[in-house]
C-alpha cells in the first residue's frame, strides 16, 4: 500500500499525538488508580466519577469543554498563553490534550484493576519488613500493577488514535498539526474523488487498532496468572 | 519482657489485654477461634490500631507504623511476594533493616536449609519450603521479635514437627522473641516458655507456661487435657531394662527408654488423668514414678471431679481424681500422700 505524503503525515501526527498523550496521561492515570483502588475516603466516588466522565459524554462536549477551559480565551488557556506563550487550541500539543482526556478513564481502569487484584496481606507483609510507604509503591505495588500499567499504555495508545469528536472540536482538523488519522478519513471523504484514499487510512487505521488491542491482550492474559514470570 | 495493657478494635470486636510474657523466648498465644488472638498480633505488629494503652517491649512503648516497629510477622499464608525470587525475598526485610545486622545472612540459610532454593521462584515452592523462606526472611529482617500467626494449624504431622524444629531451632540458635498463634494446647506444650491464655477478647492469664498450666484455679485447670509440664534432663539411659532416667527438679523421674543422648533437655507432659495418688507408699506395682507429695489445694471441678495440685520435688503436679477418692483419702492442703506416675504416660519431647 502507498501511501502519498499526505497520508503519511496523517499516520505521523497520529502516532506522535497519541504517544505524547499516552506519556502525560500514564503518570497521571496510574496516581489516580492508586488512589482509588486504596484510598478509604468516602468522597472519592465524586473522583471516580470525574474520571470516568470522558467515557459517558459525547466527545464532542469533552472539546467543547477544552476548548471553553483551554482556548486562548479560557482561564486555563489564557494563562498559559501569557505566562509561557503556550497555545492549545488549534495545535498538536492541543490534540494530544483532548486524546488524553479521552483516553484516561480507560488507562486508569486497568491500572486499578491491576492494583485491586493484588493480595492486600502484601502490602503488610511489607511494612511489617520495614518498607515504608513509598517503598511499597515503588518496589511492591508497581511491579505487580506492571502488566496492568502496560496494559493502560497500550490501551490509551490506541484509543489515542482513533479519537474524532474531542480532537476536531478543540482543535480542528489542521493538516500536519492536528489532522490525525480519522481525521484524514473524514476530510478525505469530504473530498469529491476522496473515496480510494478514505479506503487506504480506514484500513491503516484498522490494522493499528488491531496491532494495539493484540498487544494489550497478550499483556493482560499474562498479567495476573503469571506475574512478571522470573 | 513484653507488657499488654489496652485495648484494641477490629469492627465490633473488642479485645482487652493485659498481661506480659518474657523476651527472649517463645511465647504461645493460645485460645479458641474468634477470641482475639490475630488482633492480638496485629496491635503488637501496628497493623490494628489501639483505642488505649500501650504494648511495652523490653522496656519501651511499641508506637508508630509497621514498618518503623522492626516487629517481623510470618504470616499464616506466608504472603511471599510473587515478583521476587527466594532470595530477594529473603533480603527484603534484611536491605532495610538498620545496621549493624546481628544476624548474618549465610548463617539463617544455612540452618534453615535455604541454599538451594534461593534462585527459585515462590510460585513453585512446598508449603513447608514457603514457611522456611517466610521464617527466614523474618528473621533476617534482624526484628526485635517475630509474630506467627498459626503456623501449625492445618498441616500435616510430618510438616508439623519440621515448623516445630524450625522455632526451636530460631529460638536456640538465634536467640530470637517468637510469639506464635495455635489453638491447641499441645503445640504450647511443646514450644512454649511463655503462655498467654486468651478467651473472648481478653487476656485470662499469662506467664511461664509451666505456672499457668499448674495453677489450680486457672482456666486450664477446668480441662479435661488438665496437665502440668516438668523440664527434666536425660541422665542415663539402659536398652536393656527399656527404660531412660531423668532428672527433673530434685527428683530422678524414669520413662520408657529414648534414643535421645544423655544430657538431652526434655520437656515432660503429665497429664492429671494419668496421676494416681495413694496415702501410704504402695508396693509391688508396675508404677515406676513413686513421688512423695504434699497437697497444695483441692477443688471440685465443674465438671464433678477433684482437682488436686500437689508440690513434689520434680515441681508442680495436678491430679484429677472422683470426689469419692478425694473424700477417702481425706485430702486437703498439708496432707501428705504419693503421687503416682506411669512410665508409659510420658510423652517427652526434646527441649531447648
Amino acid at each position: 500500500m502507498n501511501l502519498s505524503a499526505a497520508e503519511f503525515q496523517a499516520l505521523m501526527t497520529s502516532l506522535i499525538v497519541s504517544l505524547r498523550a499516552v506519556t502525560f496521561a500514564l503518570p497521571l492515570a496510574i496516581g489516580a488508580a492508586y488512589f482509588l483502588a486504596r484510598s478509604k475516603w468516602e468522597g472519592k466516588i465524586i473522583i471516580d466519577a470525574l474520571v470516568l466522565a470522558p467515557l459517558v459524554l459525547p466527545p464532542v462536549v469533552v472539546g467543547y469543554l477544552l476548548l471553553l477551559i483551554f482556548g486562548v480565551r479560557g482561564p486555563v488557556g489564557s494563562l498559559l498563553n501569557d505566562w509561557f506563550g503556550m497555545r492549545l487550541a488549534f495545535t498538536s500539543a492541543g490534540a494530544s490534550l483532548a486524546v488524553g482526556v479521552m483516553a484516561f478513564p480507560l488507562m486508569v481502569r486497568a491500572v486499578r484493576l491491576s492494583l485491586e487484584a493484588m493480595d492486600p496481606g502484601l502490602d503488610e507483609a511489607a511494612a511489617s519488613l520495614g518498607a515504608g510507604r513509598l517503598d511499597r509503591l515503588i518496589n511492591v505495588h508497581m511491579p505487580l500493577a506492571a502488566p496492568g500499567i502496560i496494559a493502560a499504555a497500550i490501551i490509551g495508545f490506541a484509543a489515542g488514535l482513533g479519537e474524532f469528536g474531542a480532537v476536531i472540536t478543540f482543535v480542528s482538523n489542521v493538516p500536519g498539526e492536528t489532522q490525525t488519522l480519522p481525521l484524514a478519513i473524514y476530510g478525505a471523504l469530504q473530498e469529491p474523488n476522496g473515496d480510494a484514499k478514505a479506503a487506504r487510512l480506514a484500513v491503516l487505521s484498522l490494522t493499528l487498532a488491531l496491532i494495539g488491542l493484540v498487544l494489550a491482550e497478550s499483556v493482560a492474559r499474562a498479567g495476573p496468572a503469571s506475574k512478571l514470570r522470573r | 519482657m513484653i507488657e499488654f495493657k489496652f485495648t484494641a478494635r477490629a469492627g465490633a470486636f473488642e479485645l482487652r489485654a493485659a498481661g506480659s510474657a518474657r523476651t527472649p523466648g517463645v511465647i504461645g498465644v493460645f485460645g479458641p477461634s474468634g477470641a482475639g488472638k490475630t488482633t492480638l498480633l496485629r496491635a503488637i505488629a501496628g497493623l490494628a490500631p489501639l483505642a488505649s494503652g500501650a504494648i511495652t517491649l523490653d522496656g519501651a512503648a511499641l508506637h508508630g507504623r509497621p514498618e518503623e516497629r522492626r516487629i517481623a510477622y510470618v504470616f499464616q499464608d506466608n504472603r511471599l511476594f510473587p515478583h521476587l525470587n527466594v532470595e530477594k525475598n529473603l533480603l527484603f526485610g534484611q536491605q532495610r533493616a538498620p545496621l549493624p545486622h546481628r544476624l548474618r545472612t549465610e548463617d539463617v540459610i544455612q540452618a534453615l536449609g535455604l541454599a538451594p532454593l534461593m534462585a527459585r521462584s515462590t510460585r513453585y515452592l512446598s508449603g513447608g519450603e514457603q514457611k522456611r523462606v517466610a521464617l527466614g526472611r523474618a528473621l533476617l529482617a534482624q526484628p526485635r521479635m517475630i509474630l506467627m500467626d498459626e503456623p501449625l494449624a492445618g498441616i500435616d504431622a510430618a510438616r508439623k514437627a519440621e515448623t516445630v524444629q524450625l522455632i526451636r531451632l530460631a529460638r536456640a540458635r538465634f536467640n530470637a522473641t517468637i510469639l506464635f498463634v495455635t489453638h491447641e494446647l499441645d503445640d504450647i506444650a511443646a514450644l512454649a516458655d511463655d503462655l498467654i491464655l486468651i478467651d473472648s477478647g481478653q487476656i485470662i492469664a499469662s506467664g511461664d507456661a509451666r505456672d499457668v498450666f499448674a495453677d489450680p484455679k486457672g482456666p486450664l485447670g477446668d480441662r479435661e487435657d488438665a496437665r502440668t509440664l516438668i523440664d527434666a534432663t536425660i541422665e542415663r539411659s539402659e536398652a536393656a531394662l527399656g527404660v531412660s532416667i531423668m532428672a527433673a527438679g530434685a527428683a530422678k523421674l524414669t520413662m520408657p527408654w529414648s534414643p535421645l543422648p544423655i544430657g538431652a533437655r526434655v520437656r515432660l507432659q503429665i497429664f492429671a488423668r494419668d496421676v494416681t495418688l495413694a496415702a501410704k507408699l504402695p508396693e509391688a506395682i508396675s508404677t515406676q514414678n513413686v513421688l512423695p507429695a504434699k497437697v497444695f489445694s483441692v477443688r471440685a471441678r465443674p465438671d464433678r471431679l477433684a482437682l488436686v495440685a500437689l508440690d513434689t520435688p520434680a515441681g508442680a503436679v495436678l491430679s484429677t481424681i472422683t470426689q469419692q477418692s478425694a473424700a477417702r483419702l481425706a485430702l486437703a492442703p498439708g496432707v501428705d500422700v504419693f503421687a503416682l506416675v506411669k512410665a508409659s504416660s510420658f510423652s517427652p519431647r526434646e527441649h531447648s
